[in-house]
């Protein structure tokens, strides 16, 4: 779901970086905020690994392959914190192996770090309700969390790649590719559902202070 | 308490590290390198095209086995695409009913050329662990107990 150099126009990827920039000046802002900024840090971090190392584990759905991106999870569990350390992921991965690219930099982080935002406020909104219950709600607010944060980034990059197919590409055979692979990540929607829900679970019966966004 | 969860998610998070797959997500790679056909063109004495002629060709590091062998078409042609990096004279042989020809094609050292994008699993492991060093390191930082 990375999108590479060279794909976008110019105009494009500036849109991107204006975005992304606005986007991480008010996750700063709101950090900025708190009493100690530096507390989160740790598990920012943290979870900014698991999200590098997240794209190496493939998970084969023919006639494509995916991978996780728990770009949910870290929304749910990094609040504000989930923009920066997304764009700071996607940074070593587009320098070190050229996942994504620089040029692109600012739209990937788009494409992944609003809807992680979005995933964070999805949270909050429903956590006194689904936290305190039984697990099965808990469960079911981290699976919502999961397929939000997913779905919202896979249609977006739908949306942004079939919209700015460069005019010497064959338009048709290109968004047909587009729409197969998307096709392929609905279940790993699915999957990032399941899997959010299981770690929220786990971790509301084990260490809730980590929930503590 | 709170040392010890945060030193097994840091064990957990360098296994994950470590156990890499080979493939990279999404991510692309070229690889190339030059490659040259050469027509052979074999015809008798009168210009009559040698149609499926016997073409054997011998590559310079073995003299003694072909390295590739054929037929030329009707039109008395065969096209040839040599190994490159195996610079030297290439002994090309067409022969039919008794009566045969051969050439000798040099390839000089400089033709082949060929390259890659990836990086070696060696490079990756090495580097996914830097920057996950790098990560953790800044969690153990940030998580010192305050004097």
């Amino acid at each position: 779901m990375h999108i590479p150099d060279g794909i976008l126009p110019v105009a494009v990827s500036a849109g991107g970086y204006a975005i992304a920039g606005l986007a991480t000046w008010h996750s700063l802002s709101k950090i900025n905020q708190k009493d100690d900024p530096r507390k989160e840090i740790p598990k920012a971090s943290l979870l900014t690994a698991a999200f590098f190392v997240a794209s190496w584990i493939q998970i084969p759905i023919p006639p494509a392959s995916v991978h996780l991106t728990l770009i949910g999870l870290l929304g749910a569990m990094l609040g504000f914190y989930a923009f920066p350390a997304i764009l700071i992921g996607l940074f070593f991965q587009a320098v070190m192996f050229q996942q994504g690219g620089l040029t692109t930099l600012g739209v990937n982080a788009t494409i992944m770090g609003i809807p992680a935002l979005l995933s964070f406020y999805l949270f909050n909104l429903f956590r006194g309700v689904f936290l305190k219950g039984n697990s099965f709600k808990t469960g079911f607010l981290g699976f919502s969390v999961g397929i939000t944060g997913v779905g919202i980034a896979v249609i977006m990059f739908y949306l942004i790649v079939v919209n700015f197919i460069p005019a010497d590409i064959n338009i048709v055979t290109e968004r047909a590719a587009v729409f197969t692979l998307t096709s392929a990540h609905l279940p790993l929607v699915l999957l990032e559902g399941l899997f959010t829900a299981s770690l929220l679970m786990y971790l509301n019966r084990v260490k809730p202070e980590m929930l503590e966004a | 308490m709170k040392r010890k969860f945060i030193l097994a998610l840091i064990i957990s998070f360098l296994g994950i590290g470590v156990n890499l797959s080979p493939v990279l997500a999404h991510g692309a790679n070229i690889k190339y390198e030059s490659n040259m056909t050469y027509k052979i063109e074999a015809t008798f004495e009168d210009g009559a095209p040698m149609d499926n002629a016997q073409v054997t060709i011998y590559a310079p590091d073995n003299p003694a086995d072909p390295w590739e062998k054929g037929l030329t078409d009707e039109n008395g042609i065969f096209y040839l695409s040599p190994d490159l990096s195996k610079a030297g004279l290439w002994l090309v042989q067409v022969r039919k009913a008794g009566h045969g020809v051969s050439v000798n094609i040099t390839i000089d050292e400089g033709q082949f050329v060929s390259g890659e994008t990836s990086l070696s699993k060696a490079q990756i492991i090495l580097m996914t662990v830097s920057v996950l060093w790098g990560f953790v390191g800044t969690a153990l930082y940030f998580s010192r107990r305050k004097n």
